[in-house]
């Protein structure tokens, strides 16, 4: 986990783990938190009634300062960093923290301050205690640096002293051991702190959770080699490559520079693409969307021009945190993405949990096969309330009228049946509450499951759109597990039963006059284009990185040619044979 | 005294939002309440106590409440851990 530093000049490199990502530079700036004596300098002095009352006292300013910060981020629309802050401020008044204090003060003649030290132990030292299981093992353990926050606020204001904060006048790049929640929110406040290095945390911690919000790049885990660096260096921080480079030299600033300016340069190929449309040499207009895990990949996305979000793989926004966005926090995002692409379709595929894809919060169930196994719908519907909340907060956000949702491995129209009176239950919720809502909601459904690509017309009178997830079609159709390394090379969508399926997926949506948009990897795959073109597909939704390439590559394509390949494929009996074929076309295109 | 047993909904031990909201509606009535998980008992008062039963969602839990308004306080805190009613389907 720890770098192994190249000493020469002063120039040198640190690795870490990753916090955020993105690029960082500027001179760094060291900051030891003053260590606090942790209790009083002489023990209980008079009466204990009098520290009884010096404790209470010590406790109201707490919260006051507490209060200040909790109105302040409400008022900025932070409600995950505020609710992290209210935590604080309940422990303040928690009637048996208040009461073992107490005790320790009356019964055991502490000081206030040490009787309070020994109360937080006590409790940081009961959440670090047991083995439950893993998952929430994770939650407890971030829960101590909330109380070590308010161990030193209350022991700071017992001192009357101010809080002793790092004073930022010019741009750096912090360096420092740890932040507490409240430190980070005051400093990277201050907009001076251009990036984050900590020797401490995991990437889940609050304060890389702040620094993210916040889109300063981060990297923890540095553990003493931020010892190394020293004020005054100046750092070149790449998040993403997770690494710290000191005191760089010409190549090396250049290389950094070359990294920006790869991430810059790709807009600018797009800017001139950007007001060309993916239409066909010979004129076939191609509904071209981008297949986004959280909003952030939409800023780049929105320079060229989709024609919309293909798949919103929503579980990305309940990983990496310790606990479920509720239906406000939801609904916020997915307005936000709403309202930045206002006359397209905005499909959000719910909560595609099971197989590969956990959420570290609620404890995975062991299964045999999981990708068999409960996810997907399977798991929304034995779900309820995680389901429930996402419907809810989609139907609050849909104001613009360009949501949709698409339902993740339906393998039953009864399944989308069920979601639909759901969906009909929600709304009734939702006026109950008085939130206003729109009742205008398309459902869709994943093509993945075999079951359903073959039977797709059980699925015409109850799914408003279909959305063909070729990665997942393919490992099931073909019985190999797409996570097995070893079977990557069967996964082929060349396969002949798979090219000849597709055609057949492709003439019943076609018949049914029900778009089909295909958004697996098989979308962006260059070989694959002309097949799926030539097969009759209209609507193809890629990673956001590969939507201009594939713009590109449809506007060099004429479709009655890729018409004529895919048959010619379709008649083949062998993958390479395919690919063989497929290239020349593309070599003559 | 007034208890009831209930299935719990909510995160309430993981998440920090339902937790927050339980506890700040018990401390608005006077009674004593005590919430138990198993042979763990807390005081719904207390956020660290309540913390500390890592109540999940499916937990079966007890609400005990003792003294003015007891009926209404444990009514008001079952329906913050029961969102919706019990379905065949919720219960795998």
């Amino acid at each position: 986990m720890q770098g192994t530093p190249r000493r020469s000049d002063g120039e040198m490199k640190l690795c870490g783990l990753k916090g955020c990502g993105g690029l960082a530079e500027g001179r760094a700036k060291i900051w030891q938190r003053p260590l606090t004596e942790s209790g009083s300098k002489h023990g209980r002095r008079g009466a204990p009634r009098e520290d009884v009352g010096r404790l209470e006292e010590a406790l109201d300013r707490a919260s006051e300062e507490l209060g200040k910060i909790v109105q302040r981020l409400q008022e900025e629309g932070r409600t995950e960093d505020s609710l992290i802050i209210q935590f604080q401020q309940m422990l303040l008044v928690d009637p048996e923290i208040v009461r073992a204090v107490k005790e320790g003060i009356l019964e055991d003649e502490l000081a206030a301050e040490d009787a309070f030290v020994r109360v937080m132990r006590q409790q940081i030292s009961n959440l670090t205690g047991e083995g439950p299981n893993s998952d929430s093992e994770d939650y407890f353990a971030g829960r101590v640096s909330d109380y070590q926050d308010l161990m030193r606020r209350v022991l700071r204001v017992f001192r009357g002293q101010p809080t002793s904060l790092p004073r930022l006048r010019e741009p750096c790049v912090l360096v420092t051991d740890e932040l507490t929640p409240t430190e980070a929110i005051y400093i990277l406040d201050t907009g001076m702190v251009r990036g984050l290095v900590l020797g401490r945390g995991g990437g889940t911690s609050h304060s890389v959770l702040i620094a993210t919000s916040r889109s300063i790049p981060t990297l923890v885990g540095l553990g003493d080699d931020i010892k190394i660096i020293h004020n005054g260096d100046y750092l070149l921080l790449d998040g993403d490559a997770c690494e710290i480079c000191l005191n760089p030299t010409k190549e090396e600033m250049a290389i950094f520079e070359g990294r920006g300016k790869d991430r810059r340069s790709r807009y600018r190929i797009l800017e001139s693409l950007k007001d060309l449309p993916p239409v066909t040499a010979d004129g076939a207009r191609i509904q071209l969307k981008v297949n986004i895990a959280s909003p952030e990949e939409l800023d780049e996305s929105l320079i060229l021009g989709i024609d919309g979000i293909g798949i919103w793989r929503t579980e990305f926004l309940f990983m990496e945190r310790e606990w479920e966005p509720n239906e406000e926090e939801q609904a916020g995002i997915y307005r936000s993405v709403s309202e930045k692409l206002p006359d397209k379709w905005v499909d959000i595929r719910t909560l595609d949990i099971g197989s590969d894809k956990h959420l570290p919060y609620h404890p995975p169930v062991r299964e045999p096969n999981p990708s068999l196994g409960v996810r997907g719908i399977r798991f929304g519907l034995a779900h309820r309330n995680l389901l429930k909340t996402q419907l809810k907060a989609i139907l609050r956000a849909n104001l613009g009228g360009n949501l949709r949702v698409i339902l993740p491995m339906v393998t039953m129209v009864e399944e989308v049946r069920l979601v639909r009176e759901m969906i009909g239950h929600c709304m009734g919720e939702l006026e109950k509450e008085g939130h206003s809502f729109n009742p205008q909601l398309p459902l869709g459904i994943m093509v993945e499951v075999p079951s359903t690509a073959y039977a797709l017309d059980l699925f015409l009178p109850v799914s408003d759109f279909f959305s063909l997830g070729t990665n997942d079609l393919i490992q099931y159709f073909l019985g190999a597990d797409r996570q097995s390394e070893s079977l990557q090379d069967l996964l082929s969508p060349f396969h002949p039963s798979i090219v000849r399926f597709l055609r057949d997926i492709a003439d019943a949506s076609l018949k049914a006059g029900k778009p089909m948009s295909i958004c697996g990897e098989m979308a962006s795959q260059t070989l694959a284009v002309p097949l799926l073109i030539g097969l009759g597909f209209e609507q193809l939704s890629v990673p956001p990185p590969m939507f201009t390439e594939i713009k590109g590559l449809i506007r060099r394509l004429d479709r009655s040619r890729c018409h004529q390949v895919a048959e010619e494929v379709c008649a083949l009996s062998e993958r390479e044979e395919a690919k063989a074929l497929l290239l020349e076309f593309l070599n003559n295109s | 005294m007034v208890e009831k047993e209930v299935r719990v909904w909510t995160r309430l031990g993981l998440h920090a939002r339902p937790a927050i909201l339980f506890v700040q509606k018990a401390n608005e009535f006077a009674c004593h309440i005590r919430i138990a998980k198993a042979d763990k008992e807390a005081n719904a008062k207390s956020i660290s106590q309540l913390l500390s039963l890592k109540i999940r969602q499916n937990d079966q839990i007890q609400l005990r409440a003792y003294g003015e308004e007891e009926a209404e306080a444990v009514e008001a805190l079952m329906q913050l851990l029961v969102q919706e009613p019990c379905s065949d389907a919720g219960d795998s």
